[in-house]
């Protein structure tokens, strides 16, 4: 069965016509092109393929495309503004969080929305929110010591307000 | 993955009726973590999918007066937050939910999911059986509620009907209720829980309990109530001299089998240990750790 589908991805206003069974991430990935969500396991276990439903964070690969009509879908490409990269991309660069990257969109789209809930977290709760990420090059200290640099960024207004 | 229709009926008659009409090739979708697996493994093959997500009424969540009201689609993030500030709802329920992995994963799986599921490893079903959980659902043949007891059968056995659906969990809050939740599982995180111990306790006069409430989970087909140990916590005074005691009846009457994991004799004596820290936490004797 095919259904009409309306959803908001990065800010931009799609109209496509989906598959029942196609999931999120195969829509994103295969028919727009939007590959920065990962396919690790395409079974939860990875986190590689999280992006942003409504603001809350999700595994796309369980998630169907049909179910998106109506919501804001938000990838990795949707948190830069212009050349300006996140605090979270800009720390995960500065602290040298990034070895091969492939698990690294999904990582940055977690921490993103829970520092924006948790402005002053602690190195366990970083390290319980992004529990549910698998990584198999960085070994996760450098992940878990961005997180914490990208808090600070985020605490500190910017200088040019 | 596997072909099937997916529909996203607006209201309870249309899921109702779609799912009456399709009968066993159709099935419900709440947050699709278990169901949207099992069809890409093709372990299940439902010709349509019935999203109950877009339905009015079943995402509320009310935590008014001496109940928690939660609609089978809410996801388990948002009753977490509704539990926060509420010591014994955290002690067992709370404590369950942080068993699922990942945090992520409980922004999308409901609460409908995980007792329509009722998977017998399930960290939730324990606390929600001590704290004397209902549920509401919906057929065609109209409403009806039941004790969470009733509604879990067996290993991915509940009491839903054909074209019947979950619409409603209610969560007493037990005033003065003391709780808690221990587990031992086959690894330090994650993987499957070997036993589960949640309970339930009111204190009495003469430092004794007033009300009991244990269950085991994990070690049987379905987690199960201890009524030997309730019996035994009941008649003591006070209530800590009895808990040698129901920690070593616990372990016979639970109902320990062996599988793959672990053997029926290893799970008992878990059991005992588990049971006895919980209730020594839960009594406020500390105890061990
Ligand atoms: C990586 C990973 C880890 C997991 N870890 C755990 C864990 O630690 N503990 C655990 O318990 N589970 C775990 N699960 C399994 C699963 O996520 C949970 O059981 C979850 O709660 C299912 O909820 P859902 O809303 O996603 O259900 P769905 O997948 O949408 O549905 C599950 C089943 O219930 C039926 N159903 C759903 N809602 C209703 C309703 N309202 N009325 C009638 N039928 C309904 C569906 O038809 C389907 O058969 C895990 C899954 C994954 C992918
Ligand atoms: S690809 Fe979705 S969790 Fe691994
Ligand atoms: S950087 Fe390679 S998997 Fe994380």
């Amino acid at each position: 069965m095919k259904h009409p589908l309306g959803v908001t991805i990065n800010g931009v206003p799609y109209d496509r016509v989906v598959e029942s069974r196609r999931t999120l991430l195969d829509f994103l990935r295969d028919e727009l092109g939007i590959t920065g969500p990962k396919k690790g396991c395409d079974a939860g276990d990875c986190g590689c393929c999280m992006v942003l439903i409504d603001g809350v964070p999700m595994h796309s690969c369980l998630i169907l495309a049909a179910e998106m009509e109506g919501r804001q879908v938000t990838t990795i490409e949707g948190l830069a503004r212009g050349d300006q990269l996140h605090p979270v991309q800009e720390a995960f660069i500065r602290c040298g969080a990034v070895q091969c990257g492939f698990c690294i969109p999904g990582i940055i789209i977690t921490a993103k929305a829970f520092l924006e809930e948790h402005p002053n977290p602690t190195t366990d709760e970083v390290i319980e929110a992004i529990s549910g990420h698998l990584c198999r090059c960085t070994g996760y200290l450098q992940i878990v010591d961005a997180i914490m640099a990208a808090a600070e960024a985020m605490r500190v207004p910017p200088q040019h307000a | 993955m596997y072909g099937f229709d997916y529909h996203a009926p607006q209201s309870l008659s249309e899921a109702t009726a779609l799912l009456a009409q399709h009968g066993a090739a159709a099935k419900p979708l709440a947050g699709g973590t278990d169901l949207i697996l099992h069809l890409k493994e093709r372990r299940l093959k439902p010709r349509h999918l019935v999203d109950l997500k877009r339905i009015p009424g079943l995402d509320h969540l009310t935590a008014e007066g001496s109940e928690l009201r939660v609609g089978a689609v809410v996801p388990l993030r948002a009753l977490e937050r509704a539990i926060a500030g509420d010591e014994l709802l955290q002690a067992t329920v709370g404590a369950g939910l942080r068993q699922m992995k990942s945090p992520t994963l409980r922004n999308r799986a409901t609460l409908g999911g995980v007792l329509a599921n009722a998977d017998v490893t399930a960290d939730l079903l324990p606390p929600l059986l001590a704290l004397g959980t209902t549920v509401a659902l919906h057929g065609p043949g109209g409403d009806r509620v039941l004790p969470l007891d009733e509604f879990l059968l067996g290993a991915s056995r509940t009491a839903l009907g054909a074209g019947e659906i979950l619409r409603e969990v209610t969560i007493p809050r037990v005033a003065g209720g003391r709780g808690f939740f221990q587990r031992l599982g086959l690894k330090r995180v994650g993987g499957p829980p070997l036993v589960i111990v949640a309970g339930v306790l009111v204190p009495g006069p003469e430092g004794g309990v007033a009300r009991a409430s244990l269950v085991a989970g994990a070690v049987g087909p379905r987690p199960a109530r201890l009524p030997q140990v309730e019996q035994i916590l009941l008649a003591a005074r006070p209530a800590v001299s009895g808990i040698e005691q129901a920690a070593a009846a616990g372990a016979g009457e639970a109902g320990a089998v062996s599988d793959l994991w672990a053997t029926k004799e290893y799970r008992q004596e878990i059991l005992e240990v588990l049971l006895r820290r919980g209730l020594q936490a839960a009594l406020g004797t500390g105890g061990d750790r």
